[in-house]
């Protein structure tokens, strides 16, 4: 999948997420009255919100590498983390209000109104900032989590603020609460997006088979290539390939390439890698797989 | 959070509910007896779920047999359904403890520097503003060391004289400077200057008690004279915004009507808001009101409850109490509250359902489906342009046992573009028999990076020919068939 491809594809997921929670959130607040307190009523939309967001993110890199079973487990750890990351959230704008709030707004119609809007933006935002983080843990990968935090700090923001803004000025229409969630999804998926380009060391794209044309963008210091579902890189349908059966290695901002099977063909530019680092426009054998190694989009 | 001695009396609040039950109904029914909500308080709300209600009821505790056995609270979203909520403290007199604020609002328009009568007097003690003045000093004089004031004048100006949460001798002595206005200063901006002093006294916590003493009507100076207001330009207010206003701050409005001309809407505000109108004909009896309020706001009962989840800002809420001689005392009345990611106050439609099925439903198409086909032709996409130039997902199927690369418009695959492209750059073979692709050219080309003149192709090998990228490309599942 090419560079602008993904981006479409992350901005889809967000929009797929928007449309998903829209009637859940209605649904949530209609049933507002049967809630004990305000932080449960709020918890409860935080975990829904962190948790279809989460799933959906989750399962984006295993959609982008055509990977069935890395989408489900993405869905899965991605709701799983989500809720969480909702719930926190919400107390974290919870515990804002609670702390700045009174002195912020020491009036009551201040603190029932901008107040509120305000606390619920700081929680859509530390919420946005750990969606964009989902990503980096499942793959355990600290520039990841670099792209989670740059990403989610100005998508959660953005979109943190439209979502509260727009049901702050428009609380009766419920279509406010979709485009909310709508800027909400795109604003994260598109700064996410956007540094996961700036953070990555180059990107190897598959210039053959079935998956021709993908990216993969390098940005933790190990990734696994094979047959096998669990490798980062998984070569599903190409001949002569292990199921791990190369490793790439950033180190310093260099790319190194190692054999992960002895006999396993592996060349850059039709020779052994030799523990050369790669440099753009390098051609590299995996199997019968080729990449492109460059810097793309 | 509930304290153990809050809770125990929730938990005798439920056990004698079904006791008083019907006589609380019944009370709701008869209305407000003897009984008022004067402010809302909901600084705990949003954080603790809690909100206060002031109670005034001067019944209670006067004679014996009325000290309140409980008090039950219900709130509704519609003033129809009632659910009822547990009280989690009763406070007798918590303003004596916390104190109160107050904020004098004073009227110094031009009739207020006649007599009581309206009539013109040199007579300085005759003058209503002089007896005001000594009315509101002896107030002053008399308010606990706990309690804050504020002070603002009003005419066709408004001037801030002590904000609120100020000291009452700081009150006193701005109350000298009070001169008599020029005449185009001596309008009654009467709902302007309530509506200001709520704003400026929003922010104070606690019992908030504003007393407005005008001797008139609104009388507007834009309205009045065409003319923008010196201060405030064309800014308007309405009894009803004011009111809106006071309930949304909690503030309770007492106004005192000097004098025989009264506005007709000043009484209305201050029951709205949770206060009481007074008339006074003179100094004494304005001094009676002062005190007569400050009584009234020492005596109330604050009730704390535990705040239910109802939809929507706009929220009812009433309590009841019955004294131990068998009278019944409720009160209702209306705050608002926030909302949290706004508010559904009509069901959504089920229908809407089929949005979160959709959104299932696409993402597992985009799962499932898959973008990217094995090729079952041979041939050559482009990668890049010369320079690096942007990529391009065009594909050139190979011509068969022979196909000439070139920038020539009648060569096999014709690529245009780049002037170092020769008419014909270089050529693939394809042997059949052995199912093998080789490139040869006259002037060298890179292949993987290497120069080569002639080289055996395989699948995904990268032909650089003068700046013009491209990818020879076929299938690797014939190739893996034929093996």
């Amino acid at each position: 999948m090419s560079l602008m491809l993904k981006r479409i594809f992350l901005a889809v997921f967000g929009l797929l997420g928007a449309l998903a929670l829209w009637p859940l959130l209605l649904a949530l607040q209609f049933y507002q009255q049967e809630f004990p307190s305000y932080l449960l009523f709020s918890l409860a939309q935080g975990v829904l919100l962190g948790l279809v967001f989460g799933a959906l993110f989750g399962s984006f890199e295993g959609v982008v590498v055509s990977s069935r079973s890395k989408a489900f487990k993405g869905l899965l750890f991605g709701a799983v983390f989500g809720s969480i990351a909702g719930a926190l959230g919400v107390m974290a704008g919870q515990v804002f209000l609670f702390a700045a709030g009174s002195s912020l707004w020491r009036t009551a119609s201040a603190r029932n109104g901008v107040g509120l809007a305000v606390a619920s933006g700081v929680a859509w935002t530390i919420v946005g900032i750990f969606l964009a983080l989902t990503e980096g843990l499942r793959a355990r990968s600290t520039r990841k989590i670099l792209v989670g935090l740059a990403g989610g700090v100005l998508g959660g923001l953005a979109g943190g603020s439209a979502l509260a803004g727009l049901s702050f000025f428009f609380p009766d229409e419920p279509l406010s609460l979709l485009a909310g969630l709508a800027l909400f999804g795109l604003s994260l998926s598109i700064f996410w997006s956007v540094f996961e380009n700036q953070f990555s060391s180059g990107a190897l794209m598959l210039l053959n088979g079935p998956l021709k044309g993908k990216e993969y963008s390098i940005l933790s210091r190990t990734m696994k290539i094979g047959a096998a579902p669990d490798c980062d890189i998984v070569l599903k349908g190409y001949p002569d390939v292990e199921p791990l059966h190369a490793t790439v290695h950033l180190a310093k901002g260099k790319v190194l390439l190692q054999q992960e099977k002895a006999g396993a063909r592996l060349l850059v530019n039709d020779e052994p890698p030799a523990g050369r680092s790669l440099k753009p426009e390098d051609v590299v054998a995996v199997g019968k797989a080729k990449f492109i190694y460059g810097y793309f989009g | 959070m509930i304290r153990p001695e809050n809770r125990s009396i929730a938990m005798k609040s439920l056990k004698y509910a079904l006791a008083i039950g019907l006589l609380c109904a019944a009370a709701a029914v008869a209305g407000a007896q003897g009984m008022s909500i004067t402010q809302i308080g909901t600084e705990k709300l949003l954080g603790l779920q809690t909100t206060r209600l002031y109670v005034s009821a001067p019944i209670l505790g006067t004679t014996p047999g009325t000290q309140p056995p409980l008090f039950e609270v219900w709130e509704s979203a519609d003033a129809k359904d009632w659910q009822p909520r547990p009280v989690t403290n009763v406070s007798l007199q918590p303003n004596a403890d916390a104190g109160i604020s107050f904020f004098l609002l004073l009227d110094n328009s031009g009739s207020m520097w006649t007599d009581m009568d309206g009539k013109e007097t040199t007579v300085a003690a005759d003058m209503r503003i002089e007896r005001a003045k000594v009315a509101a000093r002896s107030f002053l004089g008399a308010l606990s060391p706990k309690d804050r004031v504020g002070l603002a004048v009003f005419n066709t100006r408004f001037w801030s004289a002590v904000a609120p949460g100020g000291q009452s001798a700081d009150a006193a002595r701005s109350l000298e400077e009070i001169s008599r206005p020029a005449p185009a200063d001596a309008f009654t901006e009467l709902y302007l200057s309530i509506g200001r002093s709520l704003g400026d006294f929003a922010a104070e916590s606690g019992r908030r008690v504003l007393i407005v003493l005008s001797d008139g009507e609104n009388y507007p100076y834009a309205l009045n004279t065409g003319k923008p207001n010196p201060e405030s330009g064309t800014a308007t207010a309405t009894p009803a915004g004011v009111i809106d206003q006071a309930i949304r701050d909690g503030i309770t409005v007492y106004a005192v009507r000097f004098g025989s001309q009264r506005d007709p809407q000043i009484a209305n505000i201050a029951r709205e808001s949770g206060g009481r109108a007074f008339d006074a004909k003179d100094g004494d009896e304005l001094a009676d009101v002062y005190q007569t309020i400050r009584q009234d706001v020492l005596a109330e009962i604050s009730v704390d409850y535990r705040a239910g989840m109802a939809r929507g800002e706009k929220r009812w809420v009433r309590v009841a109490t019955g004294t131990t001689d068998g009278r019944k005392l409720s009160a209702t009345r209306y705050y608002f509250t926030g909302t949290v990611l706004g508010q559904s106050a009509q069901r959504p439609p089920v229908w809407y359902l089929a949005f979160v099925g959709i959104a299932a439903l696409a993402w597992l198409a985009l799962v499932l489906f898959k973008l990217e086909r094995e090729t079952d032709r041979a041939g050559v996409r482009l990668l890049f342009g010369p320079g690096g130039g942007p990529a391009s997902t065009r594909f050139f199927e190979l011509a068969g046992a022979q196909t000439v690369i070139g920038a020539a418009p009648d060569a096999d695959i014709s690529i245009a573009g780049n002037p170092s492209l020769k008419a014909s750059h270089a050529t693939i073979l394809f042997d059949e028999a052995k199912n093998i692709y080789t490139v040869v050219s006259d002037t060298p080309v890179t292949v993987n990076n290497h120069e080569v003149t002639r080289k055996r192709l395989e699948s995904g090998d990268v032909i650089n020919m003068a700046g013009t990228v491209v990818v020879f490309d076929e299938t690797l599942a014939k190739k893996t068939r034929k093996k």
